[in-house]
């Protein structure tokens, strides 16, 4: 009796962080116009990472402009009433710093890496652009196609990318999520300033905003900047945001996808899953489940069908929770040339009914938790890391004490939770899926020959 | 939580050509030890307890792919995939599951020159870390299973690689700039060289090539210098003291400097690469080129070849201009991607670029903003173990000394506007260049059209 106490507080002094540790120390505070402001000192080197996070991406945008919130992104770099086109990058680029921005489903963000003395600079140019957008009618079309460039080298120069659009768009019909943030072709060939300064006006307030600040300072230090710059922008509270509802479709949805740019089947199959501010417990547990399921070469579904059953050349599991709606959770794999798709799709629903079935190994969910936890240190070990978290978390609704105490959380999950969340999120028939294959397109003269070949042989 | 998320960014990464950098205040940017163990080792350190990290990057210089066999093309790779594949008395799946279980990243690199090599931990673990590198160094088991598994990964890569404009434009460079060279093999390996290859080759190479003479080892966060000291020993004390027949490579300049090959691709956009001979380290203009290159395409947003292609015609969503180096070749790559009907547009507007820059030169306002940024934005790089540990590296693998970073500010200032007019007529020659076009139209001007890639198949 006594060894078994002793191991058991062996084990909580192993893998419990203790209630008050925080991850990143951060320290936040409200401006009176509602601007969101954190900070997390990092005295590593005389340097800032400043970022401002609007809570509003492509999941926002009017039925046909899509593609404008991503749009309006860069046509923040070409101007406003007191800046010149592309001023704001060369002003950063002299004093020896690095700028750049991107834009999600449900957030955009603007960032610049600079020599800390030029912090309150950088306040300035960026508070500035919250309100006073003016791109010139020249820049503006010239960005359209610079954006158009962008989106044929990312998806439609890319047959993968484009099987995966699809897929969005089918699991989640009818929804933005569905829709790609760079906005579908036709679209964005028509996106005009209007439209993307519409967007701007209504979107982009100090009460829809995040500032973070990472680096060699702390707020006592900076706050009289802050509000001298941030705190001087007036503006309207932004609308409330809106998600369509997505009909329950009780059918399977299957993209057979070919493509002759493809020299190597592929396949994938997508789920609807929990948000963290919607389900806490099912999104950690499914955070537990990426890792178990697929998280690296010792996971269990690259032993499984990649180095035991030799299914696949390669299997992969993600969950993705960064959206204020809903999340979803991918399988992908390229199958082996004498694995069918029906084959390894099944290898990977037994893999999932196994550990409903049957739950977890000994250790292996404490061994799970120790390596999230563990990421949560390695997270500390950069400048950038730590805004990113933080902004994108608080953008799509968690709180500052959600970030900071996630790995007790992580350490609160248990087994059942695991399994739950994988019978409820991860289960044919229970859930909202799309199941796709990619295989390589088979030219027309080819195909003939093949079935005049197959007639042949029944003669 | 996790934010690792699909997000559009404005630019391309784009990085110079070796980040180096430096502040203005006078004070060192890092604070560089030399540690040399009892067994004769020695490593580059910067101590940091700021995080209970430990991160380490090792080098065997001259251990590339460029000795490899011309049958047995990605070797080198394949000894990188599967070196943390097992070792001792550990399988593939024991060793794997030890490294995720521990929260340990260990991953080795094959690349043309060097063979190199990365860890890192979390200090609690710092014993377990060096004891698996030590194994996979000394070691390695290359079993059947898991080499057969990185060869099909390997291949699948190559597969998926064939279509993609990048990558094909990139094989083209290799294969045209090098041509009888040992650069001109693909590193990657190929779809009938990598089945060719065997654990025997495997181990013969690492037996042969990893050896103390060719090691360079730099470290950074959480460990004091004695610790480096036993840790040294422990991981490298085993390897052999140099080679039996050292391996030797040849220079060589830019080959087909004349030619415009084009290879056909059923895709929107059209992958351009236009190649110049580049600029030798110890050049005395070498640093007259970093600024020149700042100036003209190495700088992202406000370079030249960004303003004139991307910002005032729309033509590319990234363009840039980079010098890669490697210890036999060095070469100026220009790179951009645009739809298929402005292909010509595209190469005309940089060769305007380039003719302005040669006959104009820079201005004053263009030279000090060059210098501002190249100095100011060297301790940019510096925000993590990973990446402190990382560049010291790379100094190592230039023969740069610890203090490069903080010699370079004097380097930089003195360059002037006549430097760099001078760097550019050198450089960006009329009749030495090679332009690369990949995408679904011939261009009129194409000198060479080739149908099969060559080192792929």
């Amino acid at each position: 009796m006594l060894k078994h106490i002793l191991a058991t507080v062996f084990l909580i002094l192993v893998f419990c962080v203790p209630a008050q540790a925080k991850v990143f120390n951060a320290q936040s505070t409200m401006l009176d116009n509602g601007l969101e402001v954190v900070v997390i000192p990092n005295h590593r080197a005389p340097i800032v990472y400043h970022m401002l996070w609007y809570k509003v991406g492509s999941s926002q945008e009017l039925s046909g402009e899509s593609g404008s919130a991503h749009f309006l992104e860069h046509l923040l770099f070409k101007g406003t009433e007191n800046q010149e086109p592309g001023e704001f990058s060369r002003i950063v680029r002299r004093l020896g710093g690095e700028d750049n921005a991107f834009t999600s489903y449900d957030y955009t963000a603007y960032h610049q890496m600079i020599a800390k003395e030029h912090l309150r600079r950088m306040m300035e140019l960026e508070s500035d652009r919250m309100r006073n957008a003016n791109a010139p009618e020249k820049d503006v079309l010239s960005e359209r196609e610079v954006v158009l460039e962008e989106r044929r080298q990312r998806t439609d120069n890319n047959p993968q990318a484009k099987f995966f659009e699809q897929l969005r768009s089918y699991l989640f019909p009818g929804h933005p999520y569905g829709k790609p943030v760079i906005g579908w072709m036709d679209e964005v060939s028509g996106l005009e300033r209007d439209q993307a300064l519409a967007f701007y006006n209504e979107w982009y307030t100090p009460s829809n905003a995040i500032l973070v600040i990472s680096g060699d300072v702390t707020l006592e230090e900076i706050l009289t900047d802050i509000k001298e710059t941030y705190g001087q922008v007036k503006g309207d509270p932004a609308p409330e945001k809106t998600y369509p509802v997505i009909p329950d479709f009780k059918n399977d949805v299957r993209l057979e996808a070919s493509d002759p740019q493809v020299k190597e089947r592929l396949f994938a199959k997508g789920y609807r899953a929990p948000v963290y501010t919607k389900d806490k417990t099912a999104s950690l547990a499914m955070s537990l489940l990426d890792d178990i399921l697929g998280g690296g070469p010792s996971a269990r579904l690259y032993k499984a069908i990649v180095i035991e059953q030799k299914k696949a050349v390669s299997a992969s599991f993600s969950y993705n929770a960064d959206y204020r709606d809903i999340g979803s959770a991918w399988f992908t794999a390229i199958p082996t040339e004498d694995t069918s798709f029906k084959a390894l799709e099944n290898a990977f629903i037994s893999e999932v009914e196994r550990l409903v079935k049957n739950g977890l190994d000994d250790g292996e969910l404490a061994q799970s938790k120790a390596r999230l936890t563990n990421a949560a240190i390695y997270a500390r070990d950069s400048l950038g890391g730590p805004a990113r978290i933080i902004g994108g978390s608080l953008a799509t609704g968690s709180t500052l004490n959600d970030v900071e105490t996630w790995p007790e959380q992580i350490m609160a999950i248990t087994e059942e939770d695991i399994i739950a969340a994988a019978k409820n999120y991860l289960m044919p028939g229970e859930a909202n899926t799309v199941t796709g294959t990619l295989i390589p397109a088979t030219p027309p003269l080819e195909e003939a020959e093949k079935l005049a070949d197959d007639a042949g042989e029944k003669e | 939580m996790r934010y690792l998320v699909p997000v559009l960014c404005l630019f391309l990464f784009i990085s110079l050509p070796f980040a180096v950098i430096a502040q203005d205040n006078g004070a060192q940017i890092l604070d560089v030890q030399e540690v040399v163990s009892d067994g004769g080792i020695t490593a580059w350190l910067v101590e940091d307890h700021t995080v209970p990290v430990i991160s380490m990057h090792f080098a065997f210089k001259g251990a590339g792919s460029a000795l490899e066999p011309d049958e047995k093309q990605g070797l080198v790779q394949l000894l990188s995939n599967t070196m943390d594949e097992g070792a001792a008395d550990l399988d593939s799946q024991t060793f794997q599951k030890t490294l995720a279980d521990n929260s340990i990243s260990l991953s080795f690199s094959g690349g043309r020159d060097n063979f190199g090599g990365s860890l890192k931990t979390l200090t609690k673990n710092k014993d377990l870390a060096f004891d698996l590198l030590s194994k996979a160094l000394i070691e390695p088991r290359f079993d059947n299973e898991p080499l057969d598994r990185m060869k099909q990964s390997n291949l699948s890569r190559i597969k998926t690689s064939l279509t993609d404009p990048d990558w094909i434009a990139a094989r083209l460079q290799n294969d045209l700039a090098f041509e009888g060279h040992p650069y001109a093999r693909n590193s990657g390996g190929t779809l009938s060289s990598l089945p060719k290859i065997t654990a025997e080759d495997l181990r013969s190479f690492a037996k042969k090539e990893f050896t103390k003479d060719r090691l360079i080892v730099s470290v950074a966060g959480d460990i004091s210098p004695e610790q480096v000291k036993s840790m040294l020993d422990e991981i490298f004390s085993d390897l052999p003291e140099k080679p039996e027949k050292p391996s030797e490579t040849n220079d060589i300049a830019l080959k087909n400097g004349n030619e415009i090959a084009y290879f056909g691709l059923d895709v929107p956009q059209s992958a351009v690469r236009i190649i110049y001979e580049g600029i030798q380290r110890d050049d005395p203009d070498y640093y007259a080129f970093q600024v020149m290159n700042q100036i003209f395409g190495a700088g992202g947003f406000g370079s030249r070849l960004m303003e004139e292609v991307r910002e005032k015609k729309g033509l590319t969503y990234g363009i840039y201009s980079s010098l890669q180096r490697l210890n036999h070749a060095q070469l100026i790559v220009i790179g951009a991607s645009t739809q298929t009907k402005t292909v010509d547009e595209l190469v005309s507007t940089v060769d305007q670029t380039i003719q302005n820059m040669k006959q104009n030169g820079v201005t004053e306002q263009e030279l000090e903003d060059a210098k501002s940024y190249i100095l100011g934005s060297l301790p940019l790089g510096l925000t993590s173990t990973g990446a402190i540990s990382a560049t010291l590296l790379s100094l190592q693998e230039e023969d740069l000394p610890k203090d490069y970073l903080d010699q370079l500010r004097d380097k930089i200032r003195n360059i002037t506007r006549e430097d760099v007019s001078q760097i550019a007529q050198r450089l960006l020659t009329d009749d030495d260049r090679l332009v690369i076009i990949v995408g679904e139209e011939k261009p009129a001007s194409a000198t060479r059209e080739i149908t099969e890639l060559p080192n792929a198949l």
